[in-house]
């Protein structure tokens, strides 16, 4: 037990050596189970939130919406599935781009921060840091929910939204910029809007690993053979609802149709009637005042002839009288007179004879009288006769004018009524004519309804459904993204360091035994069991290496996966890291590092063994001297000093320190010129992506293609100041590569101008592409991946799967993604007829968000896609990357002091006797560090050299691993990063030097000269 | 006056909590081309002596005077000049720098002195005239010793200071060293101190000093020492 207790006075004894050989252990196995910790932890952090928060497998939205026979026909595929539909719309709430999500219970759960789940139905949950619980949200201007106030009660985060950029909104600026919750029976829908799939078996397995995606490709090809069924169904239904609502429609048609038009018909036919009665009765009254007039006419001409005749009667009359001289007064009296004359005559005559003359005169005198008595009596009756004629044409005038009188009036009463019922006529037909123009109106509405309708039927196209698994879950993706992104940097280093430190610690080891050959060589002599002796050592090793292991262990479980998330802590919204130790690893990393230090202990200890005790007693022949090459150049040789002698004869004879001093400083060179390398290569990267090739500032999508520059498009961005448009086509298809599909884009553009002036196409050399009219030019990375060179084909296929062969007829430089560049000529040759979706640009206003949201409701553009959007997600994984980038130049920067300081204390003990000689001799302290260093900056520049070469190496090689398909690495090392490199490995031996140098100081001159260690 | 003279000097050693007393008011004096063997057992101190006089160590007490400088209180500095430019040093494990052929280990140590004799001279003067080529692992270690006393000399030093330089030989190269120190010291009127527990040596000394328990037990003058080949072993 005595030999263990002393190898706790060795422990003290080398307190340096103790410590250095912990401090390697520590280090190497810090940063190898920290590296390789590090993703894991980040990954199964994500995965227990995933599976706290019942993460969907997969989302299904469709073009049409969504069912109750959708669900259930999901839910038909497994039983191991749990199918939720859901709700959710974005829409614009105080400014902010916001989707509105139903709550969900059995997916996708919330995960409340502060507050309550929301109890009442106008109560939601905001996302975390966004509204304060207590603030009231008004959700306007839509039809989908019932209700538009709701109270905040919680807030959230959710694992659906875990990268700050959410993704696309279908409002707005098309950026989505947060979401609220809240309850499901708000929504007023007819359909839904997803659904969200959950894999029961998913859960055991660990999300992005290989068996979650078998997992979950079983799943997505259930869902693929679904998806045209289910479209069809959905189709068909919506075509039947269509159909029906037209056929509806139609009947409905014809009904109004039928009734109001008969309605309308019926009401004109009276109308018709009632106009031809009144259009007789106008006629025939027409006919009767023209009667009535004409009966008038002949009647007073009738009446004015009897007056005339009367007149001209009386004329005669009068005439009869003047001729007679009567006046019509004396008339009676004279023809009494006459009649009594004549009776007197008769009387006479009666006395009288005939024939007398007497008789004769009285009968002369008779006749005379007679005959006036007979003109008399005429007169009396032409007067009778005038006045009853007279009396008759007064009586006719007056019984005409009577009846005339009545005619008219009749006749004027009977037109009142014509006009009455022309009036009404005129009302009758106008309302008429209201209702019929109306109803011809109605119908040819509901006519060009029926026929949109039967158009848009005719153009409603098959639903789509979109299945989405949690890759096209932005957040998810570029998470891992990041996460592997460390993983493939960090994988080769763990290995490259454990190297170094495996050879550190067999320098160290192998100089402790060798110091302890006289130790040994006592055990031996003193018959101590070999395994004894061996396990001294080992038992020296095992505690420095447990205790390197606990606190490498330590720091790398804990300090180094913390250090690395807190990065994407500033980018993503994540819980709190969980470190997890994984059993296996873990005991493989100490069983390891144990094992390599045993076979370190045994190897040099063993070496020890095949010498007798008495030789490992005696101190250890000096090694022979040689003469080195130089020696037999006299010319330089001569002019040396001793110690240069000296210098250069130890270079050529310590030959297994010089190598490891050579190795594990040109090591540490290239771990920190790799370091600084990978931060060249990422920064540059996008520099150069984005200032150098790809120079516009967006990508303008237009909602439908165009055939043509359009002049309205133009003059729309020219308001905004956005002119010298790059129309494009642009298409994402993909390529196969090592059996697996990358996306490409295809770009074609008719505009070669402008194409200058915002994309680069230079080949490799830098010389400038044109395109051409027989092929496309590739970028780099596609051109590697698909192992092609100018002049050969490429298969690419677009998302139907159709296959298009390109000839390649150059490849160009690029760094991010993948692009075919074409021009209009080729275009149409392989792709069909050439149309414009995209408009390339440069955008001088800054107002970014404005823009988008102004060109989105223009409705010409679907989305507005910046470069600088690109740039910042870019920039969050290269964040990540440089982290690891320090902590790897961090890492070995303390790996090449601790080789340094190790490799320069072996050189010091090992040559204490050589050192305290010079020192006896008298040189001064200077002389002998300089006697000492001069073979540790030799060996430092030599390594640090060679480890620059090794550097180039290194970072090509890691650079190649890391590299995935969508980026093509900058593998160039800038010069300032091969001098930061130097002089940091410079400024380490220099400070190594300074802390040795008090060592050297120290070196003991008496003790070292007499004794043999 | 002595060309050396050690008056009074004391040396103690802290270990831990015990103070032990390595020499304890020794005196001596030492003439210019004496060779002097200081004679004692193992731990009597006589190794202290020699490392205070030799300038790699210092005294608690007393005084040193070496040609009549007093070098008892010398700085470091002052002493690595003392031992580069008057002290040379045999040491028993010869300690030569087996990197650089005999001649080049001479040349070492002669280099930097102010007026160094001619190493190969000195080489030649030790008999390895034939070996000056050689490095370290090539010679016997009676030849290794030889080359440490050729480096000493070459440094032209005032004294020279040999610890047990026979301590590891066998008698027969021990003494062909033994001889070649008495030479030089006879020939070129080198003061010479030899350490040794061996009292058969201190029969080819002009002086003994014996030292016991750290204290000087007695010092003997030789009228006539023995030459080394003369000494019975």
């Amino acid at each position: 037990m005595l030999i263990y207790k002393n190898s706790f006075k060795k422990i003290k004894k080398s307190l340096g050596r103790f410590i250095s050989l912990i401090l390697i252990v520590a280090l190497g196995s810090a940063f190898f189970s920290g590296i390789r910790e590090a993703s894991s932890d980040m990954i199964k952090t994500m995965d227990e939130y995933y599976d706290n928060t019942l993460l969907m497998d997969y989302k299904i939205v469709s073009t049409m919406g969504l069912t109750d026979s959708d669900v259930i026909s999901i839910k038909e595929l497994s039983d191991d599935l749990i199918v939720v539909p859901s709700y959710s719309f974005d829409i614009e709430v105080n400014g902010e781009i916001t989707r509105i999500h139903s709550i969900e219970d059995n997916v996708n759960k919330v995960n409340l921060i502060k507050g309550n789940m929301p109890t009442k139905i106008d109560e939601c949950l905001v996302e975390d840091g966004t509204y304060n619980i207590g603030d009231i949200i008004t959700i306007d201007d839509n039809d989908y929910l019932s209700n538009n106030k709701y109270t905040v009660v919680g807030t959230i985060t959710s694992s659906l939204y875990t990268y700050k950029n959410k993704g696309i909104a279908s409002a707005g600026d098309g950026k989505l910029d947060t979401y609220i919750y809240i309850p499901k029976d708000n929504f007023d829908m007819e359909y839904y809007t997803e659904i969200y799939i959950r894999d029961r078996n998913s859960i055991d397995y660990v999300a992005y690993e290989d068996e979650y995606l078998n997992e979950i490709t079983k799943l997505e090809n259930k869902l693929k053979e679904l998806k045209p069924i289910r479209e069809t169904i959905r189709y068909e239904e919506i075509l039947k609802e269509a159909t029906d609502k037209i056929n509806e429609a139609e009947d409905k048609l014809i009904k109004e149709k039928n009734d109001n038009g008969k309605k309308l018909e019926d009401a004109k036919n009276i109308l018709d009637n009632n106009k031809k009665t009144l259009e007789d009765a106008r006629i025939k009254w027409q006919n009767g005042m023209e009667e009535l007039e004409q009966t008038k006419v002949n009647t007073e001409r009738e009446l004015t002839n009897a007056k005339n005749e009367l007149e001209r009667g009386r004329e005669y009359y009068n005439n009869l009288l003047s001729e007679y001289g009567i006046k019509e007064s004396e008339l009676e009296s004279n023809l009494n007179s006459i009649n009594e004359n004549i009776t007197n005559i008769q009387n006479i005559l009666n006395n009288l004879e005939e024939g007398s003359s007497e008789y004769q005169q009285y009968k002369l005198m008779l006749d005379t009288l007679t005959k006036n008595k007979e003109n008399i009596e005429l007169l009396i009756n032409t007067k009778n006769e005038l006045d009853n004629s007279e009396k008759t044409i007064k009586e006719q005038e007056a019984l005409w004018n009577t009846k005339y009188n009545e005619a008219l009036k009749e006749l004027e009463s009977n037109y009142e009524q014509i006009l009455d019922g022309e009036e009404e006529l005129e009302e009758g037909y106008n309302t008429y004519y209201d209702n019929y123009n109306k109803y011809i109106e109605e119908i040819n509405k509901a006519e060009t309804e029926i026929e949109d309708a039967r158009s848009e039927l005719a153009s409603i196209e098959k639903p789509n459904w979109y299945l989405l698994s949690r890759e096209d879950n932005s957040g998810y993706t570029n998470f891992y993204e990041c996460a592997t992104k460390i993983d493939s940097i960090a994988a080769v280093f763990p290995i490259f360091f454990m190297i170094v430190v495996f050879l550190m610690s067999l320098n160290t080891m192998t100089r402790m035994i060798e110091e302890e050959r006289g130790e040994i060589g006592l055990y031996v002599s003193l018959g101590i069991n070999k395994l004894k002796i061996v396990s001294s050592y080992m038992f020296y090793v095992l505690i420095a290496t447990s205790l390197g292991l606990i606190i490498g262990l330590s720091i790398g479980y804990n300090g180094v996966p913390h250090l690395l998330y807190s990065v994407y802590e500033a980018n993503f919204i994540i819980p709190k890291l969980n470190t997890y130790i994984e059993i296996i690893p873990c005991i493989s990393i100490i069983l390891i590092t144990i094992l390599l230090m045993v076979i370190v202990t045994i190897i040099t200890i063993n070496k020890n063994f095949k010498y007798m005790p008495a030789t490992l007693l005696r101190p250890e022949a000096p090694k022979k001297g040689k003469k080195v090459f130089l020696e037999r150049i006299p010319f330089i040789w001569k002019r040396l000093s001793f110690t240069w002698k000296v210098t250069i004869r130890n270079l050529f004879r310590y030959k297994k320190r010089i190598i490891m001093t050579i190795l594990g400083i040109s090591g540490c060179t290239a771990l920190l010129l790799t370091g600084f390398g990978i931060r060249d290569s990422v920064s540059s990267l996008i520099d150069i992506q984005y200032n150098n090739i790809h120079k516009y500032d967006a990508m303008l999508i237009l909602k439908d293609e165009q055939v043509s520059i359009n002049n309205d498009i133009n003059n729309l961005l020219g308001e905004k100041n956005i002119k010298d448009l790059l129309y494009t086509h642009m298409e994402s298809y993909t390529f196969n590569t090592n059996g697996k599909k990358v996306d490409t884009y295809v770009l074609a553009f008719s505009d070669m101008d402008l194409l200058d002036k915002y994309i680069t196409i230079n080949d490799l050399e830098g010389n400038k592409l044109n395109l051409s009219d027989n092929g496309v030019v590739i970028t780099e990375k596609m051109a590697e991946l698909l192992d092609v060179g100018v002049g050969n084909t490429i298969q690419i296929r677009n998302s139907d799967n159709e296959l298009f062969i390109l000839k390649v007829e150059g490849i160009c430089e690029n760094y991010v993604n993948s692009y075919i560049y074409l021009n209009n000529t080729y275009y149409e040759k392989v792709f069909g007829e050439f149309t414009y979706n995209t408009i390339i640009t440069n955008v001088l206003d800054n107002d970014y968000e404005k823009l988008s949201e102004e060109l989105i409701d223009s409705d010409y553009f679907s989305s507005v896609q910046y470069t600088s959007d690109s740039i910042s997600i870019l920039n969050d994984i290269i964040e990540g990357m440089n982290n690891i980038v320090y902590l790897i130049i961090i890492a070995s920067s303390l790996l090449a002091i601790i080789v340094l300081y190790n490799l320069t204390t072996i050189n010091i003990n090992e040559r204490v006797r050589e050192i305290a000689t010079l020192k006896v001799l008298g040189f001064h302290d200077k002389e002998v560090s300089t006697y000492v260093y001069r073979e540790t900056i030799i060996l430092t520049i030599i390594g640090i050299i060679l480890g620059l070469f090794l550097g180039i190496t290194l970072n090509l090689f890691v650079l190649t691993i890391a590299e995935t398909e969508e980026f093509l690495f900058i593998k160039d090392i800038h010069l300032i990063s091969y001098i930061i490199t130097f002089i940091i490995m410079i400024i380490f031996t220099l400070v190594v030097e300074i802390m040795t140098y008090f060592m050297l100081k120290k070196i003991d001159m008496i003790d070292s000269l007499k004794s043999v260690e | 006056m002595a060309y050396i003279e050690v008056k009074n000097i004391s040396k103690s050693y802290t270990m831990g909590e015990v103070v032990i007393k390595a020499i304890d008011n020794i005196s001596f004096d030492i003439n210019k081309g004496e060779l002097v063997v200081i004679l004692g057992p193992s731990g009597a101190g006589k190794t202290t002596v020699l490392n205070i006089l030799g300038g790699m160590d210092t005294a608690d007490k007393g005084k040193i005077i070496i040609d009549g400088v007093d070098i008892s209180k010398y700085k470091k500095k002052e002493l690595t000049n003392y031992r580069r430019y008057d002290i040379g040093f045999v040491f028993q494990f010869y300690n030569l720098v087996g990197n650089l052929t005999a001649l080049e280990n001479v040349s070492l140590a002669s280099q930097i002195c102010k007026h160094p004799k001619d190493s190969m001279e000195t080489l030649k003067s030790v008999g390895l005239i034939d070996r000056i080529n050689h490095f370290p692992a090539q010679l016997s270690g009676g030849e290794q010793q030889r080359v440490s006393i050729a480096r000493a000399l070459a440094k032209n030093p005032k004294l020279l200071l040999c610890d047990e330089p026979t301590g590891a030989l066998d008698s027969k190269t021990g003494k062909k060293v033994l001889s070649v120190l008495q030479e030089t010291c006879h020939k070129s009127a080198m003061t010479t101190i030899i350490i040794t527990h061996n009292a058969i040596i201190s029969e080819m000394a002009d002086k003994v000093i014996k030292i016991k328990n750290g204290k000087v037990e007695d010092i003997v003058i030789n009228e006539k020492p023995k030459l080394v080949e003369e000494i019975d072993w």
